[in-house]
């Protein structure tokens, strides 16, 4: 079996949380770049615009959502939106998340207060 | 990146041991299916020589090599004709290991005395200390040495479940080695990383091969396995490929020291009996 049938996602719905940046925006340039049908969920309307005009432009299925991942109604509405336009949903990531906050030492090794 | 750039192993050599059945054949056809170059080297002269006559309808880049995983000697001259053959080594699986054995309850949930600890024959627990851990110590000082010289190359060890997940029916002897051959791989993952060097584990749940003597193609035994899973059912081999080929590839060039499980969630225990149905 070769690699683009054991991998394939071409015409698969996908949802990537936080996609907007980093590696959620990774992992549906990934998607897109091998013809799934990208939605992209993201607080940053900014980030959301530039990163759906990115991969749009070369030439996938990708569409952006402003979700606040902290509101599950705004959550259910928003897979629901996704479920009726395309049909079904194959995949999620749910990679959408905060940064760490201070560890008891810094990266620099001192005590963190 | 597109898929093909992505999990490209076009032109690369892969040296699979334990290759003439199972997972080491799913393995080396996956790879020789993707433009590999592929040896592989097996004990068994007729199994080995069976499949790569059946790979060779696949690709014409297909050596076989008689070796046994345990002895330095044949492994390190395996590993040299191979070189001798395609020139460099970038791939090896190191798979060939041994089954069997009694676990300390059989597979009727009945306890077996000859799996108890203190009863448990010392020529079994050697058995598999040399056929899945001493193997993969062998196999690894023999594939090593030209992949750290050309500071590349990715090792995948298939371990097993066992290796983390203590199981009744399985033996003890087993699971020690299989422990140990994952400890082994981050211990080496740690020391090949300056080198670009990866290594990681495969860690199997219950796959329909010919391990343990044969008991997966009995009917009953893998009814049992597949009552046993919160899939309900048992892998095939084929099912090994894709992760086969993501270790292998570029997909994985940020991954080392990592036991990757394919278990069908078996490692996770059972949510509720299969045979019910869950909706």
């Amino acid at each position: 079996v070769k690699a683009e049938d054991l991998y394939r996602v071409s015409h698969k719905v996908a949802v990537v949380t936080g996609g907007a940046n980093g590696l959620g925006f990774a992992m549906a340039r990934a998607l897109a770049d091998n013809g799934a049908n990208v939605t992209i969920f993201d607080v940053d309307r900014t980030a959301l615009d530039s990163a759906v005009n990115e991969l749009s432009a070369r030439g996938e299925s990708v569409r952006g959502e402003i979700v606040d991942l902290t509101d599950a109604a705004a959550i259910s509405a928003a897979f629901e939106r996704v479920a009726t336009n395309a049909g079904g949903l194959d995949a999620v990531f749910a990679n959408a998340g905060v940064t760490a906050g201070p560890g008891f030492l810094s990266v620099f090794g001192g005590r963190d207060p | 990146m597109r898929i093909a750039e992505l999990f490209n192993v076009e032109g690369r050599v892969a040296f699979v041991t334990g290759a003439a059945s199972g997972i080491g054949y799913a393995c080396a056809e996956v790879l020789a299916e993707n433009g590999a170059k592929v040896c592989l080297v097996d004990r068994e002269a007729d199994g080995l020589e069976r499949a790569a006559e059946r790979l060779r309808t696949t690709s014409a880049d297909i050596l076989s090599l008689v070796a046994d995983a345990t002895k330095e000697e044949e492994m390190d001259d395996a590993v040299a004709r191979a070189i001798e053959r395609f020139g460099r080594l970038d791939i090896a699986f190191i798979n060939a290991g041994i089954g069997g054995g009694p676990g300390f309850l059989d597979m009727s949930g009945q306890r077996n005395p000859a799996g108890a600890v203190e009863a448990l024959d010392a020529a079994i627990w050697n058995g598999h200390i040399e056929g899945n851990l001493s193997s993969v110590f062998v196999s690894l000082k023999a594939v090593v040495p030209p992949m750290r010289a050309q500071r590349s190359g990715s090792i995948i060890v298939t371990t097993s479940v066992a290796a983390w997940k203590v199981e009744n029916f399985v033996c003890t002897a087993y699971i020690a080695a299989k422990a140990g051959a994952a400890h082994l791989v981050r211990q080496v993952a740690l020391e090949l990383a300056k080198f670009d060097v990866r290594i990681n584990a495969i860690a199997p749940g219950s796959f329909v091969t010919g391990i343990g003597g044969g008991r997966m193609a009995n009917p009953e035994v893998q009814r049992r396995f597949a009552a046993a899973n919160p899939m309900g059912r048992m892998a095939q081999p084929n099912e090994i490929k894709g992760l086969a080929l993501f270790l292998a590839s570029p997909a994985s060039s940020y991954v080392t020291g990592a036991q990757l499980t394919i278990d069908g969630g078996g490692g996770l225990g059972l949510a509720d009996p299969v045979a019910g149905g869950a909706s």
